[in-house]
């Protein structure tokens, strides 16, 4: 009797006790928050401040990054790089994997440590450093001389920073280059017609004053060709619906085509104006009435509204089913040195009205940055700015964007760089990498993190090239086929951005990197609910019946957005741009 | 010596009370304990700020989602989608009690199997799953307008756009749900009737009493507890008529029709971050449902004198 009740007393503590469990706190994390302002710069030498950390043990980074497609370990031949040069590994956590990427941050704000490493936008980063989740940098971060090379930017950028008092660094900007606020170093427009070359040859290469033309010139050529090679039925535009955050997506970036780009409820023009985004005037509206106009004429894919990026992407840009193109690296989809021997390559059109918005690369930056948590203890902080400084270094920059010398790439005679087979073929096929440089695939092992201190615009210091292989001189070499040979006769350019300049039709505005208010949550709400509003309608005005229908969605649209409160976000947003226009007009003189 | 028996007695029941209080412990943390997470609905919190009483608003967010003519009308157009969807689903619940009567009537017992093996699996598909299903079959050149185009009831050129229109938006929604649910649901009503006693049967027909007379007179009545349990359950979630399968379904075009409470909140707040707004709507939510089951069991006590609360 006396060993039944003992149990069940027992059964019933057990119970009590295992429901408890889950409700333990974590509650490490927090002291070592303030210890990390002390020492420090004594220990990074002042020359170079690389030779005094001692690389015996082992230490893992934690890399909170927004930009990762990937989460877990930095493995292949990458992670073999950074284990053998720093005995370092990578432990990346990125929110756009997580599944949920706004509770992942809350919560590990919450806790008060990001991570050791912490990529954000340039927003986040502000309210991460008033909560002071991020570690100031500024006592040593110019110790490092590759780090130092960039210092007119990285303090440009933290002195724009409120709260941030000068001396003090908290934040790296990611992507920037040596090339000055106004460089421009690719080949194509970000944004502009691309049609494919022999098709637009085939009808003669008629000449587009209007955006009526290049659509009548779209209809003419679905007419000649209304499937692709395997019978499927092609159209001239072909839009998805799952990139849409506050607007249309593909209508916001065909803006660009009328010299603006929408920034949130507000549209910036090459011109310093800052418009509306619901201004008839701007490119928005214009943008709409052009793919309203397509779809009228039947050039528009019926499952537009439907589909989702991996659709339009997997089964119609890449079976030749969309023959307009607007990104520049949509071609990449099609583009080929075999379909550009076939003449098949899709080639820019010129439209003669059209004036491209054009941003420079990001010599400041590009909106993201780098930072270190605020609750890495001396050593490992000291190991960070080592790693940092090799990221910005011209070896370390060779790894991030051209990967492995003698696999990858090969180095000539005169010090430039050739890309060998395997190099050609790393993005379109799956490259086994040696053992003896760390094995797996070639993209398994490639850079997880995805973001970089310096992009791959900027100048090689070592070949005076651009560090992205694709502009080196030997793969344009390369990539000289029978379309760019033709395109280049018609057109009497070397290539799209010499031809737009040649017409005065590229546009371009300074790179500026500031970091802007995040949005406050009465903002953030008005904000998500005209978004959604416009963003539905303008995809019921691109397959209007009419253009009656077309003008009273507008109408009404515009109605109810002043009763969301349109007025006081497009107030909020413009005087939160004027900053960025003012830097660009600073920037032009 | 009646001191020490009734003494006995009060330890006796507090060994009882003993037993449940770990189930007791339960409720508090898992069930109470999270309404602490109200005082967000109050306060103005957006992270990584930590909370703090500087932020307190009181009720601006609830004002918020009333303020203008537009806002209000919005509001009760997405409480007319959810109130209509949950009353359709509703209005159908018997729908599985059926199936599963009828299934239970098929007397070739693999046949039987094999049909509730089909009509289970759709339960176990991801919502975003059906909808790729949805899209290849009803896109411009799915099977549907294929099979249309080929017997000659529209022209090749000018195919339906079935996902992108919004007519019947709440019924196709609800066929969707159907297809998916049936099954699972009819599993519960499968194993009452396997609960039924077979002597009733048996006298049933001695009376000479028909296979309709049967279901009519026995299976149904039997299954009738089973059948308000679950309705009951049911309209407690009346407003949680889920957010996943409205939006994966969701487009411009049936957006006015489909969005859902829970939609909408993902929509406006979640999405951008407005935790005290998403707050402040689901404690709305909540209170609805409660009025709503306490409404039912009401309900249940006037047309079957019995009561589950």
């Amino acid at each position: 009797m006396k060993t039944k009740r003992f149990l069940s007393m027992a059964l019933v503590a057990l119970l009590a006790s295992s429901s408890m469990l889950g409700c333990s706190q974590n509650q490490t994390g927090t002291s070592s928050a303030g210890a990390a302002s002390e020492g420090g710069s004594t220990t990074a030498s002042e020359s170079g401040g690389t030779s005094e950390v001692s690389h015996d043990t082992e230490m893992t980074f934690e890399v909170y990054d927004v930009a990762a497609n990937y989460q877990g370990e930095q493995i292949g031949w990458y992670g073999k790089v950074l284990k053998d040069t720093f005995n370092i590994k990578l432990n990346i956590i990125a929110p756009q994997v997580s599944g949920d990427a706004n509770s992942l941050y809350q919560t590990r704000t919450a806790s008060g440590n990001l991570g050791d490493i912490v990529i954000l936008d340039n927003a986040d980063m502000q309210d991460c450093v008033d909560s002071g989740l991020i570690m100031d940098i500024g006592d040593i971060i110019y110790n490092y001389e590759n780090l130092k090379e960039y210092q007119e930017q990285i303090d440009q950028f933290n002195q724009s920073m409120s709260g941030v008092e000068g001396g003090s660094i908290y934040a790296i900007p990611c992507n920037m280059n040596n090339n000055g606020p106004s460089g421009y170093v690719a080949e194509t427009a970000f944004s502009a017609p691309r049609v494919p070359w022999d098709y637009y040859s085939e009808l003669g290469c008629p000449e587009l004053k209007t955006t009526d033309d290049l659509l009548n010139m779209l209809a003419d050529m679905m007419k000649a060709h209304p499937t692709n090679a395997a019978g499927d039925k092609a159209y001239a535009i072909s839009m998805w619906k799952d990139w849409d955050s506050n607007c249309s997506e593909n209508a916001a970036l065909l803006t660009y085509w009328f010299g603006q780009q929408v920034k949130d409820s507000v549209l910036l023009g090459y011109d310093n104006t800052i418009t509306p985004l619901t201004d008839t005037e701007g490119g928005y509206y214009k943008a709409l009435q052009f793919l309203f106009k397509a779809n009228q004429m039947g050039l528009m894919d019926p499952d537009s509204a439907t589909q989702d990026w991996t659709t339009v992407c997997d089964s119609k840009m890449k079976q030749k089913r969309v023959y307009l193109f607007w990104y520049n690296w949509q071609n990449g989809f099609w583009n080929t040195p075999a379909h550009g021997e076939s003449r098949e390559n899709y080639m820019y059109v010129p439209v003669e009205e059209l004036e491209y918005y054009q941003q420079a690369d990001s010599y400041y930056g590009d909106g993201r940055v780098w930072g270190v948590g605020s609750s890495v203890d001396d050593e490992k902080k000291l190991r960070i700015m080592e790693f940092l400084d090799w990221l910005a270094s011209p070896e370390g920059l060779d790894y991030q964007h051209a990967s492995l010398e003698g696999f990858i790439y090969n180095v000539n005679d005169d010090g430039t760089y050739t890309l060998t087979q395997e190099g050609q073929d790393r993005f379109t096929a799956t490259i086994q990498v040696p053992e003896e440089y760390g094995g797996g695939s070639w993209s398994d092992g490639n850079n997880q993190i995805n973001q970089w201190i310096v992009g791959s615009a900027a100048t090689n210091p070592l070949t005076g090239e651009c560090y992205d292989p694709s502009l080196w001189a030997s793969s344009i070499e390369m990539n000289m086929t029978a379309t760019t040979n033709e395109w280049i006769e018609q057109f009497g350019a070397q290539n799209e951005v010499e031809y737009l300049e040649g017409t005065d039709q590229l546009k371009m505005v300074a790179n500026i990197n500031i970091p802007l208010a995040s949005d406050s949550t009465d903002i953030a709400l008005i904000r998500s609910q005209c978004g959604t509003l416009i963003k539905d309608t303008s995809w019921q005005m691109v397959f209007a019946k009419d253009e009656a229908e077309f003008n009273s969605l507008w109408e009404n649209m515009c109605t109810q957005l002043e009763g969301l409160g349109w007025g006081t976000l497009t107030e909020y947003d413009t005087e939160k741009y004027q900053a960025i226009v003012d830097a660009r007009i600073a920037a032009a003189e | 010596m009646k001191a020490i028996q009734k003494n006995k007695k009060k330890w006796d029941s507090f060994k009882l009370f003993l037993y449940i209080l770990p189930f007791l412990i339960l409720v508090l943390i898992f069930s109470y304990y999270p309404l602490y997470g109200w005082i967000y609905a109050f306060f103005d919190y957006k992270p990584p700020k930590p909370f703090s009483w500087d932020d307190f608003v009181g009720l601006k967010w609830f004002y918020s989602l009333v303020e203008t003519d537009v806002k209000i009308n919005q509001l009760l157009q997405v409480l007319k989608n959810t109130f209509a969807m949950s009353a359709i689903t509703l209005g159908t619940s018997w729908l599985p009690m059926i199936f599963a009567v009828f299934l239970n009537e098929l007397k070739c017992v693999r046949f039987r199997k094999f049909v509730q093996t089909v009509t289970t699996l759709p339960n176990f598909i991801s919502w975003v799953l059906v909808y790729s299903v949805a899209f290849s079959l009803f896109n411009s050149t799915g099977m549907m307008n294929t099979l249309l185009a080929s017997l000659g009831i529209i022209s090749p050129d000018e195919p339906i756009l079935f996902l992108q229109s919004s007519d019947h938006v709440w019924l196709t929604q609800w066929l969707w749900l159907t297809w998916k649910n049936l099954g699972w649901a009819s599993i519960m009503y499968i194993a009452a009737i396997s609960g039924i006693d077979n002597e009733m049967y048996e006298a049933a027909r001695v009376d000479g009493a028909t296979r309709m007379k049967m279901i009519w007179y026995i299976t149904l009545p039997s299954l009738l507890p089973t059948f308000f349990v679950l309705l009951m359950i049911n309209i407690a979630n009346f407003l949680n008529n889920g957010m996943e399968q409205y939006y994966v379904f969701q487009n411009a075009f049936n957006k006015e029709y489909i969005q859902v409470l829970d939609l909408y909140v993902y929509n406006t707040a979640m999405g951008a971050g407005s935790y005290s707004v998403s707050v402040a709507i689901s404690m709305l939510k909540s209170i609805v449902s409660l009025v709503l089951l306490f409404f039912a069991n009401g309900a249940s006590k006037l047309i079957r004198g019995e009561s589950f609360l």
